[in-house]
């Protein structure tokens, strides 16, 4: 039986197109789909998947427009015979980049001027060019921005060069590195026949090497830190990571001339704008102010919107509006501090989504790196990497976690994704290598290689599109988990501090001591559960579309 | 489609040529030549991988491949003809051994060197399945080799798959098509259409036809050959159905074992075999005859694993003619083996001492591996 | 060694099967009409390439099709008399294993990795043979050395990974057999395997028939596997039968174009051709068959006969022509292919039905002499073949006894 007929069997659906496509020159083109698009439309058409997505497509709703959903600033307000807007004038540098997200991302999708992966990279540049723009009027301020106890004296402009400066110094020297690690480890790479004496020999060399260099590298930045020529915060550094983003990633996406001129007019306009009306709301803010204007009588008109209340807004001026239940003037009640249930958990769809994507997008990125190399090149590189996968999984993720964010003083958000991606990335590098053996001794990445295709081509057009399928079944149930372990974490009181997760809602809950507060158990846990039985739901829909599909038919 | 020598193209960009310009070789010189190649493979057990054994896939195999013609490989799973074959192309290590191509040591090149050596040659797989990327359209699986190695790029490399296409007897306007929209026969032509893209001078054929319905693979081998004859490419074609290879090859090479154990003309080998091997290889070829006039030889046994070979002559432990002349010579010069669960008796020559390849009775350059057979 | 009796009814019986499949593109019919007729002792060759659907029909045969997607669109399969369609599923498996049992293609797959091939064996003997345990592994130990297999009790407990493909389609073999059969349906049982380990299973079979006298339904695409093993042979194209013939008549005097064009065009050894014959075009895709004869697009036969005819052709009509049973013009166009050609009117319009053209032949082609006289009957021969292989087994020759062939006129319907 040829392998048409053994598809028949198993696979009606198969044996449609096992044989010729019939007949090939009268009937009407059928747009050709590529297995993704197939995937993708396999996806759609389960019913519960697009409950799920219709949930989480609110969700990102929430997320983008929460300011303007849920916010104590009016969006206009008319005072002395004046229109002004607070609402506009205290966005945040976070509402300002999702705006912006949302406008370049429905761009793209009208228009389609680039592939999936092109237009990722287009929103990403866009938000990274946003990142310095929206926060440099608070780097003057020079308050929140650092994590760590700034030296007095600190001139933050000048931190944020150095800052770059010395990411960019860090890049070069594991550049520098690896590269010469790589040349060291070629021979052992390649699968020359050498005795194990050599072998230890040459991963010796490597290593000290390696660590020599890194060494003088940490000795140079302690050196001076300690004589303090040095100010650069580990934000700054961080930054610096954006800042090479900003440059490189349009020579990744390597847009047509068209989309190029038109995202450069774009991103003109953007810094213009952004020069001229900086994203600057204030450090504390007096919610009461506005209620405080109404009840004196000088507010003319005013247009609120629909829930008048910010999650920062504890409700100063009515001290028994604390732990109210659901009722007209707060749709789902109040908690413990006072502020809004709803528009708390409106806000807090950011740092759910965020978590989940974020994070792990940096743990997708790192586990492929990874595991692509490993599984690429097998042998030492294999044996080594296994080892250094089994190093952080060792450690239970949970208490990683806590531990990390136990010794930290100031937690925000961004310290919890990089840590959260840090920690999550080896699943996926086991899945991609295991592809990668497999990928390896199939015909067609051999023919790639008889026909003398260069090894990045091999690798990234060739094998890596094919070894995606189990990663990218997985991520959705990685993102559910992501948010699954934040709210674990907010849980135990080790989440963020000035914004409310749903996690840290979930601990108010029982702060009560008798027992639990029934709107704020409720609502929160809704929350959690809708979010994460919609990730698994879209999951388990991409994981039918992706399989039989593809395992058939490869 | 009707046989693609005949059609004439009816679209308009159809290019006869290819534009190909072979360097002429001085006459007589081999294209090919492999000289003992060998391909281990370590058995590897234990925490720290110590070596134990070794997979002898191939084992000593040499032979040359005139340009322009086909030399067949022909033997059962377990020979190590595929894994002859992927290493004269180097897509597997050779433990040791040499192969010259156009006179220059092919194994010796590295680096920039070697990608643009590949060019001359490419491979064609046996499953049409797994041979096409399916991430890739068709347009590009066959053009990308193009634009990596500087050929034709943009508007020029479009239309150069879409007269490969043509070439190869699909409609040019598949080329934005994706794999898994085809049948077997029609991926395998897109195979060799990627093969013959960059112009080699050699192609391996790793049983191009195997997974293909009976009446697709005349197709496919009439293609092979008006290639072969349009573009002079010379071919190493891998098969173990032997009327195949004998209708295609010029000369043909019988492996058993990781060695060849008989080389002759296609002609001369099909006549007058004189391996024991080969002879109950054509024997076991069903022919479509409802009276059967030959003589079928059921050999006895299994092929032996390749990570254990018998010594002497890899053949004897199955071979009927060492049987039959250990019976005709008596107790002399004979030891007793036990194999399959049999005792049987061998010329001690067989078991011990492994046969070179000798001219045997027959055309000069017909020649076998038995220290029987004359 | 028994002589084989010439048997005068028939042990199975197929007549008219029909099976559809559901799929999201409509009903796909992957069997249509098949009718054919295997006597006890006798091999029947079903011969036919990817997605002709004999395959299919093996499996309805067991139902062993999942009935959704699939199910029986009409037909009776008689086993002795017994419809088996019409049975329930504990009774069919009384049928499973011990009258009909099947072996298939790929070995590795159809032995469960899991278990030894001797626990294998032995559920399925305590199942249908009702023995203990102890009995159970002494009859598949005997079983294994019946298929050749040597140093049967040690290999009772080896795993299919263990062994070699051949190896493990005797152990295939000896699973069917362990409950002596009357009929096995070997479903491409070689293909998967070298030529001279196949000419070993496929003398084993021949054995074991001889020993048996089971009937073996013999299904492949390698016409040299039916010349050398077929009594009869039925040739499958888009889901129906086309030819039906013993096999000496089959190779002697094919009758349908498809049968020629499949002969012309396999290399065959010591051939003087420098140029293989190609049927050209490909097998159709069941869900969007021609209209009328389902060989039509790629036929020699028509074409030549309407090269023929003078006259001009009518305009080109299009390959699924649902015109129903209107007749049309004797020589239309067709285009296949992108190539335009001539082709007689009646292959587009309606499709032939399998009739007796010759005694003891069956055909489906217009034009085959005697095709509008043929009467429509099953598909019944009791043949065997006359001449056997000759065989040198491990260096001794031993001839095999020639088979006297049943006359055609001593079989019943």
């Amino acid at each position: 039986m040829s392998i048409e007929a053994a598809q028949a069997f198993s696979n009606p659906e198969a044996m449609l197109t096992a044989t010729e496509p019939y007949p090939p020159k009268n009937a009407p083109t059928v747009a050709s789909r590529s297995l993704l698009r197939q995937a993708v439309l396999d996806t759609w058409s389960s019913r519960l998947a697009r409950t799920g997505l219709a949930w989480l497509a609110l969700l990102v709703f929430f997320a983008i427009f929460a300011p303007f959903l849920a916010n104590t600033h009016p969006l206009a307000m008319k005072v002395a015979g004046r229109w002004s807007s607070p609402l506009l004038h205290n966005l945040t540098p976070a509402d300002v980049m999702l705006l912006i997200d949302m406008v370049v991302a429905l761009v793209l999708v009208a228009t389609r001027p680039l592939s999936f992966v092109q237009s990722v990279g287009l929103v990403l540049w866009f938000t990274a060019l946003a990142i310095p723009l929206t926060y440099w009027p608070q780097l003057d301020t020079s308050g929140r921005f650092s994590g760590v106890t700034a030296p007095p004296g600190v001139n933050t402009l000048g931190s944020v060069i150095q800052g770059f400066l010395v990411f960019s110094l860090i890049l070069a020297v594991a550049a520098a590195a690896g590269f010469a690690g790589w040349k060291l480890l070629q021979p052992i790479v390649d699968g020359a026949h050498l005795s194990s004496l050599k072998r230890v020999w040459l991963v010796a060399r490597a290593l000290v090497l390696v660590g020599l260099i890194i060494w003088g590298l940490v000795r140079l930045l302690l050196h001076g830190y300690h004589s303090g020529r040095l100010h650069a915060q580990w934000t700054d550094i961080v930054m610096g990571f954006d800042w090479w983003g900003i440059v490189l990633l349009p020579l990744l996406i390597r847009p047509p001339q068209r989309v190029a001129a038109g995202g450069g007019g774009a991103a003109v306009a953007l810094v213009a704008l952004l020069i001229f009306c900086p994203v600057r709301p204030p450090e504390n803010f007096d919610y009461t102010h506005y209620r405080g204007l109404a009840a004196q009588g000088k507010v003319e008109s005013v247009i609120y919107v629909p829930i008048p209340y910010s999650p920062r807004d504890r409700l100063r001026d009515q001290p028994d509006a604390r732990l109210t239940p659901p009722g007209r003037q707060h749709w789902l009640g109040t908690d413990t501090n006072g502020s809004d249930l709803a528009s708390e958990l409106i806000h807090a769809s950011r740092i759910a989504l965020s978590i989940g994507f974020v994070a792990t997008g940096i743990s997708v990125v790192i586990g492929i790196i990874v595991g692509g190399f490993m599984g690429y090149y097998a042998g030492l590189l294999d044996l080594l990497g296994m080892r250094f996968m089994e190093i952080f999984e060792a450690v239970p993720r949970l208490f990683l976690l806590i531990t990390i964010t136990a010794f930290v003083e100031k937690r925000d958000i961004y310290l919890l994704l990089v840590v959260f991606g840090l920690t999550g990335w080896t699943g996926y590098a086991r899945f991609l290598r295991a592809e990668f053996f497999t990928l390896r001794k199939l015909d067609y990445v051999q023919a790639a290689i008889a026909a003398g295709l260069p090894r990045r081509s091999i690798l990234f057009k060739h094998m890596l599109p094919n070894g995606l399928t189990p990663i990218l079944v997985s991520t959705t149930f990685g993102v559910a988990s992501a948010i699954l372990y934040e709210s674990a974490l907010s849980f135990l009181g080790l989440g963020l501090v000035d914004e409310a997760s749903w996690g840290s809602l979930l601990n108010q809950a029982r702060a009560a001591g008798t027992g639990f507060i029934p709107w704020i158990a409720t609502f929160p846990g809704l929350m959690i559960f809708l979010t994460v039985f919609s990730y698994n739901l879209v999951g388990e829909a991409v994981r039918d579309a992706l399989d039989p599909k593809l395992r058939k038919r490869d | 489609m009707s046989s693609t020598a005949e059609s004439t193209p009816a679209i308009p960009y159809a290019r006869p040529s290819m534009g190909h310009v072979v360097e002429p070789l001085p006459s007589g010189q081999p294209l090919l030549e492999v000289r003992n190649l060998q391909t281990w493979f370590p058995i590897r057990r234990g925490v720290f991988s110590t070596v134990v054994g070794q997979v002898k896939a191939v084992d000593d195999v040499s032979f040359d491949v005139m340009p322009g013609k086909s030399l067949g490989l022909v033997g059962e799973s377990g020979c190590g003809k595929t894994t002859v074959g992927r290493t004269i192309l180097r897509l597997i290590p050779a433990t040791s051994g040499s192969v010259r191509y156009k006179g220059e040591d092919f194994f010796a090149r590295q680096g920039e060197e070697l990608r643009r050596l590949r060019r001359q040659m490419q491979i064609v797989f046996q499953d049409p399945v797994s041979s096409l990327n399916p991430r890739m359209t068709v347009g590009n699986i066959i053009g990308e080799p193009l634009e990596v190695h500087g050929i034709a790029k943009g508007a020029e490399k479009r239309e150069r798959v879409a007269s490969l296409l043509h070439r190869v007897g699909l409609d040019p306007t598949y080329a934005s098509r994706y794999p898994h929209e085809f049948s077997g026969g029609q991926r395998q032509r897109i195979g060799i259409a990627r093969a013959i893209a960059l112009s080699p001078d050699f192609i391996v054929c790793d049983e191009p036809v195997s997974a293909l319905d009976v009446s697709i693979q005349s197709q496919i081998l009439n293609l092979l050959e008006d290639l072969q004859r349009e573009l002079n490419i010379a071919y190493l074609f891998i098969a173990h159905n032997l009327a195949v290879v004998e209708h295609f090859s010029d000369e043909v090479a019988v492996m058993y074992l990781g060695r060849i154990v008989e080389k002759a003309t296609s002609r001369e080998l099909y006549a007058n075999p004189r391996h024991p091997y080969t002879t109950s290889l054509l024997s076991a070829v069903p022919e479509p005859n409802p009276r059967p006039t030959r003589q079928r030889i059921v050999l006895p046994g299994e092929v032996p694993s390749p990570s254990n070979p018998p010594p002497g002559c890899p053949f004897h432990p199955r071979c009927p003619l060492a049987r039959q002349t250990a019976a005709q010579a008596g107790a002399s010069d004979t030891v007793e083996i036990t194999t399959a669960g049999e005792r049987v008796r061998v010329p001690r020559q067989c078991a011990e001492q492994r046969p070179p390849l000798e001219q045997k009775q027959g055309e000069p350059g017909h020649v076998a591996a038995c220290w029987v057979t004359k | 060694m028994p002589e084989p009796q010439p048997n005068k009814s028939p042990l199975l019986e197929i007549q008219g099967l029909n099976i559809g499949f559901e799929t999201n593109r409509g009903l796909v019919r992957p069997v249509r009409d098949v009718s054919l007729t295997i006597f006890p002792g006798q091999t029947v060759a079903v011969v036919g390439e990817s997605g002709c659907g004999k395959s299919v029909t093996a499996l309805s045969i067991l139902r062993l099709i999942p009935q959704p997607p699939g199910k029986v669109l009409g037909g009776r399969i008689l086993l002795e008399g017994r419809d088996l369609l019409g049975l329930s599923e504990s009774q069919m498996r009384s049928v499973r294993g011990k009258d009909i049992a099947m072996i298939f293609q790929e070995p590795m797959t159809s032995l469960n990795p899991v278990y030894t091939i001797g626990d294998q064996i032995v559920e399925a003997v305590t199942l249908h043979q009702g023995v203990g345990t102890r009995q159970a592994y002494a009859i598949a130990e005997e079983a294994l050395r019946e298929v050749g297999i040597s140093d049967a009790r040690r290999r009772l407990h080896e795993y299919p990974h263990q062994m070699s493909g051949g190896m493990r389609q005797r152990v295939m073999i000896a699973m069917a057999l362990s409950c002596r059969p009357k009929l096995l349906i070997a479903d491409e049982p070689t293909t998967a395997l070298d030529v001279t380990i196949q000419a070993q299973i496929l003398e084993l079979l021949r054995k074991l028939q001889r020993e048996t006298g089971m009937a073996i339904m013999l299904i492949t695409h390698d016409l040299g596997v039916v010349a050398e093993n077929a009594d009869v042979v039925a040739v499958m194209y888009a889901s129906r039968v086309v030819e039906f013939a013993t096999v000496e008549e089959l190779f002697d005097k094919p009758q349908h174009p498809y049968t020629e064009g499949l002969f012309k065009s396999i290399p065959r050894l010591n051939d003087t051709r420098t140029r293989l014959d190609a049927i050209p075009g490909m097998v159709p895709n069941p869900a969007r068959f021609p209209s009328g004869c389902k060989f039509h697009p790629r036929c020699h036969r028509t074409r030549a006969l309407a090269a023929s005819q003078p006259g001009a052709a009518s305009a080109p009509v299009p390959l699924n022509y649902q015109g129903g049973g209107a007749a049309l013009p004797p020589v239309v166009e067709i285009v296949s292919e992108g190539d335009r050609a001539k082709v007689m009117g009646v292959c587009v319009s309606a499709e032939p039905a399998l009739l007796e053209v010759q005694p003891m032949h069956w055909g489906s082609c217009h034009f085959i002499d005697g095709f509008d006289k043929a009467p429509d009957t099953q598909p019944v021969s009791a043949h065997r073949r006359e001449v056997t292989a000759m065989v040198i087994d491990g260096g001794v020759q031993q001839p095999m006894p020639v088979v006297v062939p049943v006359s055609a006129g001593e079989v019943t319907r």
